[in-house]
């Protein structure tokens, strides 16, 4: 057994010089640290594109190593943006694929475009000029995008506070088609602001919206802008079931899912929630819901939306546009 | 839940000690507050907060039969603040059953804790830090006791079963152990169910010689989704033991060598890969010098991939538990020392297919415990207990690449631990506990190239002090204190799902982290205590990566275990 | 497929015909206990042994039913088209099947919990039934050393007092009807034991709240001390700074205690610290500290506590005020017991955790969206409150005496006080000839300020009114000049028997007035701002060891003067009557479970406000088992 054991101690110390000197793992050092350089220059497969067609844009290029790098596509007429960003050796179908969504509000329309790659670490960029024939068609249930203002089924409340205004508003803010709506005012003695209910009934026959059944499967998705130096706006959204579709929402046995959305940010912003994810609430506070606590989004007979301010904080101002369902997390 | 206290009261009438009850209670109440030094001021932050819960763990085990045992546990936990039912939940906590079939085989159907041999499912706690005092012991064991951490096993949920043979000749006995888990369940989408299955036979040939073979296995059943694309992960090993005396001083040799295949069966951006390791060392004891001493070496190839060994308990990338983001740009913030001790969300339960996220900060050495890939050297080990309250562990482990990370060229690492501890109780024969401990950990990663961009060069220091005194019968007063430093450079490897790295940045550390904490503990008795502790903690960037901050904490936790 | 093969190589080796016939099982127990020093490692399944089992366990509670029918001939005009009314359950949150779990660790450590259930069978089934907690979980530990005795309480909600001004809710003098049961009243061995023992000791039985006040977080016990010092420290929330928001919103207190033979001192105090915003820029609170002090000189027990206080919004605050409560007691003639009771509490003591009533600082709940506390606050009002109820804002004096004469025994309250600053425009009074039946008004909430004048308040299972003042000065809306307040309450009690069947006669009188002089006695005239008048009859006759008839008759009278507020169409002011009738049956269906029935026919009205009126009857039966 001595023996035995000599042995195999004389085989680990030779196994000791175990090395693997045919490879390396990862990217060479020496490639992601060296200068940049440009192999393939920065290009697109199309000098114009159909997004309402279906048609996508690819963008290409290769480096002499991996980098971090941005195109940012900007709209020449209305200054939207879409960024796309990746840490590879190359840009390619995989990662550098346009279908016509938007980053930076507005929304693109058709019109000319620049796009701009950047590489980290690089002063130089490079352009394309590429030209939108026709926007990015969203699919979903659109609750309001005020392009035919105030709906008549709609119901309105706004507090007869100072400078309020809660109109729709068609002018250079709008991030998608022409309008939006303005939610603005002065109310020293109440959070709410205002608020619009928006019925099932304004979009079906039924009491209740054309959903899917599956909570994981509805999402909402607005935006929202955040007007800089006022009072931090809050925008509430309470989906309220009509779990029996009798036409009308009983608060006592029905359930409310609510999100509320602290409009701390300035310009405007994507908001997006899947549906199962909404709680209810009561004041800002999760309570358990007063019907079956599913989410039936197929059962949501109204939406109420508010908009809230600290009283206490004087003036407070938000906009608001594009409410809209959709089956997946929408890219506008 | 009604029914099953009744269910229990019908059967503690009917059959006296058929159910015993078992689990746990805690209460915590703590005080929280960050300071966050910025080139800007925080004013986002919620400075201070305060938290806590209390909860029980009500195990009911039931003995239908002397062959038969069930268990069921529930948690009923309820928040601090919480008045008249709010903040509480109910959970099941444990529900297994088990028993003997044919007075031979013993199984086990639900909630498990297995563990295999190191290379092939081990619960390695490769980042815990050696030497804790007492002081964040405690803090830590609650942790343990959260995610079940037993023995370095990993909960699983399955079915367990073994059973061992005793023989008349060529050996004396030989032990089966098998189990069949599921670590994923299908979605029917683009989840697989996906199980985790091993055995281990050991045979005892003599009283000086054993063998053993360990099978460890991961593999997607096929159909449970439209995708054909299966993932695997095959561990094979042998091991052995052997004792045998050199002047009557005892000398145990032990060993394990094995390969892995890990794969998926129609990638198409990485081929699948295998490799081996091998583990051997011996252990030589000197009783009159109270010695023990041990030599190990350690061979585990690059594409040794073992996920029941490699899995880490430690997420990185977990959100703290509180002060999830700070400073006025609300950035996440980096863990410190304190979270790592108390924070049990950061923590893992079960093994994870995917490689997980290491931490040179704490571990750079092994941060896959001693299954980690791509590492060869030996390692030597000193332990040293006098029975009379003085004790000592020392390591040193000597270790290299085998293959290179973005270069051909080789890291180097070295790392030496030393824990003491002194009971001076003991060593002056006093009636109260008195205990000092202290603790230091160096580590080293080097990598020098003939281009200067490709060179490494990590200092890693942590050091741990602690103190326990009995101030009067069971009452102890605890002080501790933990130091890490981290200074120099390494590559961080970022990896795509099938563990490939596929970038590698360049981090520089000159980082300082510090705990200190003091507190008074009662002990009601050896599983019961109510300690109160403060402590204060400093994470210093001194390359201002990230803001430093200091985050300081009171708690009073209430702590049974039954 | 090479391992694969060793495998099959080995595993043929080892079963081989002939070897395996020589194989026996080696360990046959459910847990694995052996150890093997010749593994390579230990494998398989964790722990390899059993766990310790608890020492002991017990489940005990008790199943509530209560259900109440209503009808209304007139009803106040939010229950104009509901003036029928089935409820099922008991809004003050008394669950019907509660159960309460205790297990012991160790010798000398326990733990609790309790879990309720509830059906409002309400004919949705399993989905409307409420499970919870109701006192959370609690964890219990004493510790003897030779620095004394140590009990520690942590986690859910623990009943606890510390001294009436620190943490403590009102005793009384146990002068109340008892009539309605209250939801923690327990059974009794003998029916009629509720009824005599309220006749012998002036109380029924209590359950453990009577006192004290819910106190989540950590108590620190710590008895013989050296030197007779004795000591409580506690931190965590009360239920006016708790809920689940992350926000360091706790109370502090504690006690240190000095006995002396039969007397002691003790040195008290209760502080709290809120913040009302999240980046806790706005920090509120208040801070009692007092001198606590028993001591008996001869045959007088001099008893009483004296301290100051404070409330603070962020660094403001009025400052420190004074309050003082000492009660003399003795046997007059050595046969009538007597106590006198001077107390003098200033505007500037707020503490809501105590036995006394904020009626000077207006303050907001804390966070009163969060939904885990109950957020009831007594309005900020002079309050009528009955003798030994003790507010903010006040001094005076009380006597109680006690007279028993024969089988007649009857004790005797006495009031004067007198506000200290005049602060409040408005008095707030009781109705409790009716109180619990109008408290079914308003289920699941306690509102304030509803009712067909927006004047009545609710707080669990009573309600109050709220009548506003008119002298007034314009600018600060404060009263003119200050109140008074006198009260007289007489309770008399009975015990007879007729043949082998006992019965018991009690009558509750309270007679009280709020004025704007100083008066030796209650005033009955319109000098004063507000007259009440309350008289309750009970009666209790044993039919037999398991039946009991009990019957109730109220009558009460609340007259105000034209410096309050007068209704706009009478031109009157408040001229309030109250009136119930109600018979009842407590019936003993066996051992630990009674059935309670009651029957209340009520009328109620303001002959100068016309929209305050109410008449109907209340049916209410009560199932109560404990176990």
């Amino acid at each position: 057994m001595k023996n035995i054991t000599i042995a195999v101690f004389c085989l680990l110390l030779l196994n000791a010089c175990r090395k693997d000197n045919s490879k390396f793992d990862g990217p060479s050092i020496q490639d992601l640290y060296s200068n940049f350089k440009l192999i393939d220059n920065f290009k697109c497969d199309k000098d114009s594109v159909s997004f309402a067609a279906g048609e996508v844009s690819h963008f290409t290029a290769s480096f002499n190593k991996a980098v971090k790098w941005q195109i940012s596509i900007t709209g020449t007429t209305s200054k939207a943006q879409k960024i796309i960003t990746g840490q590879s050796k190359t840009i390619d179908a995989n990662n550098g694929t346009w279908n016509g969504s938007t980053t930076v509000f507005p929304i693109f329309g058709v019109e000319n475009c620049i796009a701009k790659l950047t590489v980290e670490g690089v002063t130089d960029s490079f352009l394309l000029p590429i030209k939108i024939r026709s926007t990015k068609v969203n699919n979903g249930l659109v609750i309001a995008d005020f392009e035919n203002g105030f709906n008549s089924a709609w119901t309105k409340f706004a507090q007869s506070g100072a400078n309020m205004d809660f109109n729709v508003k068609a002018d250079t803010y709008a991030p998608q088609g022409a309008k939006y709506l303005n939610m603005a005012g002065t109310v020293n003695w109440d959070w709410c602001i205002g608020y619009i209910d928006f019925p099932a009934t304004a979009y079906s026959a039924s009491n209740t919206l054309a959903l899917a059944t599956n909570p994981d499967a509805v999402f909402f998705n607005c935006l929202i802008y955040g007007v800089p130096n006022t009072n931090s706006s809050l925008v509430l959204f309470q989906f309220k079931e009509d779990e029996n579709a009798d036409g009308i929402f009983n608060a006592a046995n029905e359930d409310e899912y609510d999100y509320q959305i602290d409009v701390n940010w300035s310009g405007w912003k994507l908001v997006t929630i899947k549906y199962s994810d909404v709680t209810s609430m009561v004041n800002g506070q999760p309570v358990t819901p007063k019907g079956n606590s599913q989410h039936n989004p197929n059962k949501i007979g109204k939406i109420s939306m508010y908009h809230l301010a600290n009283k206490d904080n004087g003036f407070a101002s938000c906009k608001i546009d594009y409410l809209i369902f959709t089956s997946s997390p929408i890219e506008p | 839940m009604l029914f099953l206290l009744f269910s229990i009261g019908a059967l503690f009438a009917q059959q006296k000690r058929a159910v015993d009850f078992i689990g746990g209670a805690r209460s915590m109440m703590s005080n929280n507050r960050i300071l966050v030094t910025d080139s800007f001021p925080d004013t986002l932050t919620t400075k201070r907060n305060t938290g806590g819960y209390a909860l029980i763990d009500l195990g009911v085990n039931i003995k239908p039969n002397k062959n038969t045992e069930i268990l069921g546990m529930f948690r009923i936990r309820n928040q601090y603040g919480g008045f008249w039912g709010s903040g509480v939940s109910f959970d099941v906590r444990q529900l297994w059953l088990k028993g003997v079939i044919a007075n031979v085989v013993r199984y086990q159907v639900g909630d498990l804790n297995l563990k295999q041999t190191p290379f092939t499912l081990y619960n390695h706690h490769a980042d815990k830090l050696d030497s804790l005092p007492a002081i964040f012991n405690f803090q830590n064991q609650i942790i343990s006791y959260e995610k079940f951490y037993l023995n370095n096993t990993w909960r699983q949920q399955g079915v367990n079963l073994d059973f061992g043979l005793k023989f008349s000749k060529y050996l004396k006995e030989a032990d089966f152990d098998g189990y069949l888990t599921r670590l994923l369940a299908t979605d029917f989408a683009k989840v697989p169910d996906r199980l985790m299955g091993g055995f281990t036979v050991n045979i005892l040939q003599s009283k000086n010689f054993g063998f053993g073979y360990n099978n460890f296995s991961v593999f997607d059943v096929k159909g449970t989704i439209i995708d054909s694309n299966r993932y695997r992960n095959l561990v094979n090993t042998f091991s052995f033991i052997y004792k045998t005396q050199i002047k009557n001083k005892p000398l145990e040799i032990k060993a394990e060598a094995g390969r892995s295949l890990s794969e998926t069966t129609e990638n198409i951006t990485a081929s699948s890969m295998q490799d081996y390791f091998i583990h051997a060392y011996t252990e030589f004891k000197l009783p009159k010098q109270h010695l023990n001493l041990s030599l190990g070496y350690l061979n585990v190839g690059p594409d040794f991939r073992s996920i029941g060994a490699q899995s880490k308990n430690v997420n990185y990338n977990a959100t703290p538990e509180f002060y999830n983001r700070y400073g006025n740009a609300q950035s996440s913030r980096p863990l410190s020392v304190m979270d790592i001790i108390r924070n049990d969300n950061l923590y893992t339960t079960s093994v994870n297919s995917n490689l997980m996220v290491t931490s040179p900060i704490y571990n750079n050495i092994l941060p896959y415990g001693i299954a980690t890939f791509n590492r060869v050297g030996a390692y030597l080990k000193a332990k040293f207990d006098n029975q009379k309250g003085i004790t000592c562990n020392a390591t040193h482990n000597n270790l290299s690449e085998i293959r290179g990370q973005g270069t051909f060229a080789l890291k180097k690492f070295t790392q030496t631990k030393v824990n003491a501890a002194l009971e001076i109780n003991k060593i002056i024969s006093t009636k109260r506990s008195f205990k000092i401990q202290a603790g230091l950990d160096l580590q080293s990663t080097m990598r020098k190239s003939q281009v200067e961009v490709e060179h490494v060069k990590l200092n890693t220091l942590i050091m741990t002090v602690g103190l326990e005194y009995e101030l009067f019968s069971n009452i102890d007063i605890l002080l501790g204190t933990i130091n890490v430093n981290n200074k120099g450079n390494d590559f961080s490897d970022s990896r795509n799902a099938y563990s490939v790295v596929d970038y590698l940045t360049n981090v520089n550390y000159d980082l300082h982290q510090q705990i200190t904490a003091f507190g008074i503990r009662c002990r009601f008795s050896d599983r019961i205590y109510l300690c109160g502790n403060y402590q204060y903690s400093n994470y210093n960037d001194k390359l201002n990566l990230n803001p430093q901050y200091k985050l300081n904490q009171f708690a009073i936790t209430y702590n049974m275990t039954f | 497929m090479k391992f694969k093969f060793t495998c099959l190589i080995l595993f043929g080796f080892l079963f081989q015909p002939g070897f395996l016939a020589m194989a026996q099982e080696k360990n046959t127990a459910v847990d694995s206990t052996y150890q093997n020093g010749l593994k390579y490692f230990e494998v398989g399944n964790f722990p390899k042994t059993a766990a310790t089992a608890l020492k002991q366990f017990s489940v005990n509670g008790y199943y509530r039913f209560v259900s109440n029918y209503r009808h209304l001939n007139q009803a106040y005009a939010h229950l104009e088209n509901n003036k029928n009314n089935i409820f099922v359950g008991d809004d003050s949150q008394i669950p019907q099947l509660m159960l309460n779990m205790s297990g012991s660790v160790a010798k000398n450590t326990t733990f609790g919990t309790d879990l309720y259930m509830w059906t409002p069978m309400t004919g949705l089934g399993t989905t409307e039934n409420v499970k919870g907690l109701n006192l959370g979980i609690s964890l219990y530990g004493n510790f003897t050393s030779s620095l004394g005795d140590f009990n520690v309480r942590t986690g859910g909600i623990n009943w606890y007092s510390l001294t009436p001004f620190t943490f403590q809710s009102n005793k009384g003098y146990n002068r109340y009807s008892i009539f309605e049961r209250n939801p923690w009243d327990p059974n009794t061995k003998n029916m009629d034991s509720r009824y005599a023992d309220f006749y012998n000791s002036g109380s029924i039985n209590q359950d453990e709240r009577w006192g004290q006040q819910a106190f989540q977080g950590m108590i620190l016990e710590a008895s013989r001390l050296p030197k007779g010092f004795s000591g409580v420290m506690m931190y965590g929330k009360t239920q006016l700074n708790g809920g689940l928001s992350p926000l360091p919103n706790n109370s502090i207190g504690g006690k240190i205690k000095k006995e002396y033979g039969s007397n002691y001192i003790s040195a008290n105090t209760f502080n709290n610290v809120s913040y009302t915003d999240t980046l806790q820029q706005t920090r509120i609170g208040f801070n009692v500290a007092t001198l606590e002090f028993r001591n008996k000189i001869k045959r007088i027990l001099l008893k009483g506590e004296l301290g100051m206080g404070r409330a603070f919004v962020q660094e403001k605050s009025n400052g420190w005020g004074e309050a003082l409560s000492l009660k003399i007691s003795g046997d007059l003639f050595k046969k009538y017991p007597l106590e006198m009771h001077l107390f003098r509490i200033s505007s500037k003591v707020v503490n809501n955790s105590s036995s006394f009533i904020n009626t000077s600082f207006e303050q907001t709940q804390i966070l009163t969206a969060n939904t885990s506390t109950q957020p009831v606050l007594p309005a900020v009002a002079s309050t009528m409150a009955p003798i030994g109820q003790l507010v903010n804002n006040r001094q005076g004096v009380d006597l109680n005496a006690q007279v028993n004469i024969g089988k007649i025994k009857t004790a005797i309250g006495y009031n004067v006080s007198a506000e200290i600053e005049n602060l409040s425009s408005k008095i707030t009074y009781a109705h409790p000839v009716n109180s619990l039946v109008l408290a079914h008004f308003w289920r699941w909430d306690f509102p304030s300020n509803v009712g067909p004048y927006n004047n009545l308040s609710k707080i669990y299972r009573n309600v109050y009114e709220t009548v506003n003042l008119t002298s007034i000065d314009a600018t600060t809306g404060l009263p003119l000049k200050k109140k008074y307040f006198n009260s007289v309450e007489i309770n008399s009690k009975y015990h007879g028997s007729m043949g082998a069947h006992d019965f018991y006669i009690y009558y509750l009188g309270q007679f009280s007035s709020a004025q704007n002089n100083l008066a030796p006695l209650t005033i009955f005239t319109e000098k004063a701002l507000l007259r009440t008048y309350y008289h309750q009859l009970e009666t209790y006759f044993g039919i037999s060891n398991n039946f009991i008839w009990c019957n109730y008759a109220g009558f009460e009278r609340i007259i105000a003067n034209y410096e309050t507020q007068t209704d706009v169409v009478s031109r009157r002011p408040k001229n309030q009557t109250g009136i119930s009738i109600a018979t009842g049956f407590d019936i003993r269906l066996s051992k630990g479970a009674g059935l309670y029935l009651r029957q209340r026919w009520m009328n109620s009205y303001d002959s100068s406000f016309s929209k305050d009126k109410y008449s109907g009857y209340e049916t209410t039966a009560e199932i109560k088992i404990f176990f």
